[in-house]
């Protein structure tokens, strides 16, 4: 080996050792001061704490005042106590009723904590971006109203999501409706959150959300819409559900039956059983579900097939929806169970098991 | 005339060169090892500031109050758990998910696990109609409770491994999601839904790994951690770093570069229909979480379906660590040899372009870290010190030795010590910070090798097959109130 081989080795052995004394002694520092803050932190957290406690007896006490709080009232604030306030506030609205949550509503518009929500929704941190929003929700003047429609399409789902949660808070229809008129443009959503939010809007909306569903929106909109509309349980979305239950999209038809199966309305129940011979396990699956919630007598036969499905799920839900027809159900089950085929042995599983009550 | 030859060959050998080949071989690992850890440092980093739940507490609660959270079934393996079953069934039912089914697998116990059971619980035999999607031995009783509608008992023969036990609860549980927890393991409140959101937030979400941490030191009331403490005792308090190291760092880089390989059997919630498609959890290895695993990437990346995995740092699942030599051995060469049987079970996936980063790099660093690490590791201990000192090799090298496979693991351990700390904050008091900083030093030198032991005579188990579990004695070793 030549001298200036030897004498490259050692230089690259010496970076190697010198590179990994410095990142570990460099990391060491850091973990210092990290401890250090830690130490600042947790004296300025005893501080917070304290602090809090106040904040929360003032609000309890203000809630259960006897007469109208009023500005004289609210104590001296610094911007250190509004997002304790924030906190708080939303903390016991959760175990709030109606009334006594427009009383906290009212106490921090005397505390002057709105122009801190609309700045903290705009650029805090995404915790507290969505406690924002979702306390604004709560203030039913016209300001945060426009100030949330700003975020029902926001590319951040979470944010879009609290944003229309809010909304679903408020009381006024005009602005409903231009709620759900804006998701006919929305690119990006949650199907699960935004069926979610679309049910807490309740019967009011049925007829614009068949709207939207009707139009050229997106697939995850239309799905998160067809959910709602099941959960709603509205008569009216019937004939449009039973039209999505014939759909090409997988999605579309599986959750368009299980809507359907929700509100229960037995005219949709031809359809349901013709989606019980798809080729989709899934499809099945749901059809013989919903079917055990319509009741429609025409469709015991399409049940009794399907005890001999290839699939275990859609044999179990075809006997377990046949035994949701009672007496006559119980009877049918009881004949086959006799058999020593598949359909035999899940009538006799399922008498078992329901018989016991489970 | 042949053998002299040889011999002639054999003496025109350059032993010497050789070893020192060897050695810069042995380097060579140890660097490229912390090549790896040092790429996962940032990806770790990003990825805890973009799915980081702290702070986020308003979601939790909208999930909490909807109609639209995702079921889950909970299912407990337990064999032999007599000391801490009651208490951990009491702690799972009182975790705060809308919907959970709680089902405790009873897999041949010979103690008196089932009946506990079913004194606290009041339970009754029940029949329920399950399919047999799964193989598992043969169940021999249902029983549920009447006290909660949502508590289900199996007792069935033992199956020989924990796989078993879990396969018997997943053709039991009806709900689209299930989650695997040690029977020792305290989840808490709030851990299920800081899972489950992935799986609503993205549609083609399979699985999700949660942080494990170490229960001993903590004070746990009504089944709830109530207060976080470091361990008394040394071998847990090291084990208390590595597991911060492991999962706050590995799994997050893992879960950022879309490769996540392992999610710890003791906290993981997975699909129940894509699990039943890959044929549960495998009985032919100790390492079946990391198996399973493994087999739902070869599968989603076989059928071509988009899918994600993520591990998400927030939910913890607290769980008793050994306190003596001998059961965490058993421990890490039970984990070594599922890993090794994990790499070789599927080494078809190895460096093949058909399965992505999982073949072209998690298992190309499981060769590296898992493979070949241990047994060059080992090596290097006694070799280089003798080569040194026979003046093979200069100082230089025995410098970079010691800088690669004593000190570098310092910058690790205490990077992860800050992520911990500038992000999750779950260390409350600033002396078990300093206290955990100096165990970031201290691992490095004695417990990392010890380890690296463990891990070679894993590998020599594996080569001899061996198949037991060794045996986890419980301490009850957190205080209980």
């Amino acid at each position: 080996m030549s001298v200036s081989d030897i004498a490259s080795k050692n230089s690259i052995l010496e970076m190697l050792w010198l590179t990994s004394l410095a990142l570990a002694l460099i990391s060491s520092a850091i973990m210092l001061v990290l401890v250090l803050r830690h130490i600042i932190i947790q004296h300025r957290k005893a501080k917070i704490f304290a602090r809090k406690k106040q904040l929360d007896r003032f609000l309890f006490a203000a809630i259960n005042s006897p007469i109208e709080i009023d500005s004289k009232a609210i104590p001296n604030l610094s911007s250190g106590d509004y997002p304790i306030l924030m906190r708080s506030a939303l903390n016991i609205i959760r175990s709030l009723n109606g009334n006594d949550a427009a009383k906290i509503i009212k106490i921090l518009n005397l505390c002057n904590i709105k122009p801190y929500l609309l700045l903290t929704a705009q650029k805090g941190a995404k915790g507290k971006r969505i406690q924002s929003l979702t306390l604004l929700g709560y203030f039913s003047n016209k300001d945060s109203l426009q100030f949330l429609l700003n975020y029902v399409n926001d590319e951040d789902i979470a944010i879009q999501i609290s944003a229309l949660r809010a909304l679903s808070l408020h009381d006024s229809k005009k602005h409903l409706r231009r709620i759900i008129k804006s998701l006919t443009n929305s690119h990006k959503t949650n199907v699960i959150l935004l069926a979610d939010v679309l049910r807490r809007f309740g019967d009011f909306v049925v007829k614009d959300l068949i709207d939207v569903l009707n139009a050229k929106s997106n697939t995850d909109v239309k799905i998160a819409i067809i959910i709602a509309l099941g959960d709603i349980g509205s008569l009216e979305a019937v004939d449009d559900l039973i039209k999505f239950a014939a759909s090409s999209n997988l999605d579309i038809r599986t959750e368009s039956i299980i809507s359907i199966g929700k509100i229960g309305d037995q005219k949709a129940a031809p359809i349901i059983a013709e989606n019980l011979q798809h080729k989709s396990a899934k499809v099945r699956i749901e059809s013989a579900k919903s079917l055990g919630n319509l009741q429609a007598e025409s469709t015991l036969p399409i049940l009794v097939e399907s005890l001999n499905d290839k699939n275990w799920w859609v044999r179990f839900y075809a006997a377990q929806s046949i035994y949701k027809f009672q007496d006559k159900g119980i009877a049918i089950l009881k004949s086959i169970s006799s058999q020593e085929d598949e359909a035999g042995l899940i009538c006799a599983e399922v008498l078992a098991e329901f018989k016991e009550g489970f | 005339m042949q053998l002299d030859s040889l011999f002639s060959i054999l003496s025109d050998i350059n032993y010497i060169s050789i070893i020192i080949f060897f050695s810069w071989f042995i380097l060579a690992i140890g660097l490229i090892q912390n090549f790896i850890y040092i790429l996962q440092l940032p990806a770790a980093w990003i990825e805890l500031r973009k799915y980081s739940q702290v702070g986020d507490t308003e979601s939790n609660w909208q999930m909490l109050t909807s109609d639209v959270i995702m079921p889950i079934s909970l299912i407990m393996p337990s064999y032999n758990e007599e000391v801490t079953i009651v208490e951990n069934v009491h702690s799972m039912l009182s975790l705060k998910y809308p919907d959970i089914e709680i089902i405790v697998v009873n897999d041949g116990s010979k103690d008196s696990t089932l009946q506990l059971l079913i004194d606290e619980f009041k339970l009754r035999p029940i029949t329920r109609a399950y399919p047999r999607e799964v193989p598992h031995a043969k169940i021999k009783q249902i029983y549920s409770s009447k006290l909660h509608h949502n508590l289900i008992v199996i007792d069935k023969e033992n199956g020989g491994c924990k796989a078993d036990a879990c396969n018997a609860g997943l053709n039991i549980s009806r709900n689209p999601l299930f989650c695997v927890v040690d029977a020792d393991s305290t989840l808490e409140a709030e851990a299920l839904l800081n899972s489950v959101r992935p799986f609503m937030e993205d549609p083609n979400m399979i699985a999700v790994g949660g942080t494990v941490r170490i229960l001993n030191g903590c004070f746990v009331k009504n089944g709830q951690v109530v207060s976080v403490g470091l361990p008394k005792n040394l071998l847990a308090l090291m084990q208390y770093m590595e597991y911060i190291r492991s999962f706050l760092m590995s799994r997050l880089a893992w879960s950022r570069w879309g490769t996540l390989k392992i999610i710890s059997g003791a906290f993981g919630i997975f699909r129940r229909d894509i699990t039943v498609e890959v044929n549960g959890f495998a009985s032919n290895t100790v390492g079946e979480d990391y198996e399973l695993v493994i087999k739902m990437h070869k599968h989603m990346l076989d059928k071509k379906r988009p899918y994600s995995m993520r591990y998400v740092p927030e939910p913890v699942c607290w769980t008793e660590a050994p306190e003596t030599l001998k059961v965490l051995g058993n421990q890490r060469k039970r984990w070594h040899r599922g890993a090794l049987e994990v790499f070789f079970m599927h080494k078809d996936m190895f460096l093949r372009p058909k399965y992505g980063k999982i073949g072209m790099l998690a298992f190309v660093s499981s060769l590296i870290i898992d493979v070949i690490g241990p047994i060059v590791e080992g090596i290097g201990y006694f070799l280089i010190p003798i080569l040194w000192f026979f003046e093979i090799l200069d100082f230089n090298f025995m410098l970079a030795f010691i800088a690669i496979f004593f000190i570098f693991g310092i910058t690790i351990s205490t990077c992860t010590l800050i992520f911990e700390e500038m992000e999750l904050r779950r260390v409350k008091n600033w002396h078990d910070l300093v206290k955990l900083s100096f165990v970031a030093i201290i691992e490095n030198f004695g417990y990392r090798q010890i380890n690296n032991i463990w891990r070679i005579i894993g590998w020599w188990q594996f080569i001899r097959k061996k198949s037991s579990w060794g045996e986890m004695i419980r301490t009850g070793s957190a205080q209980k109130n």
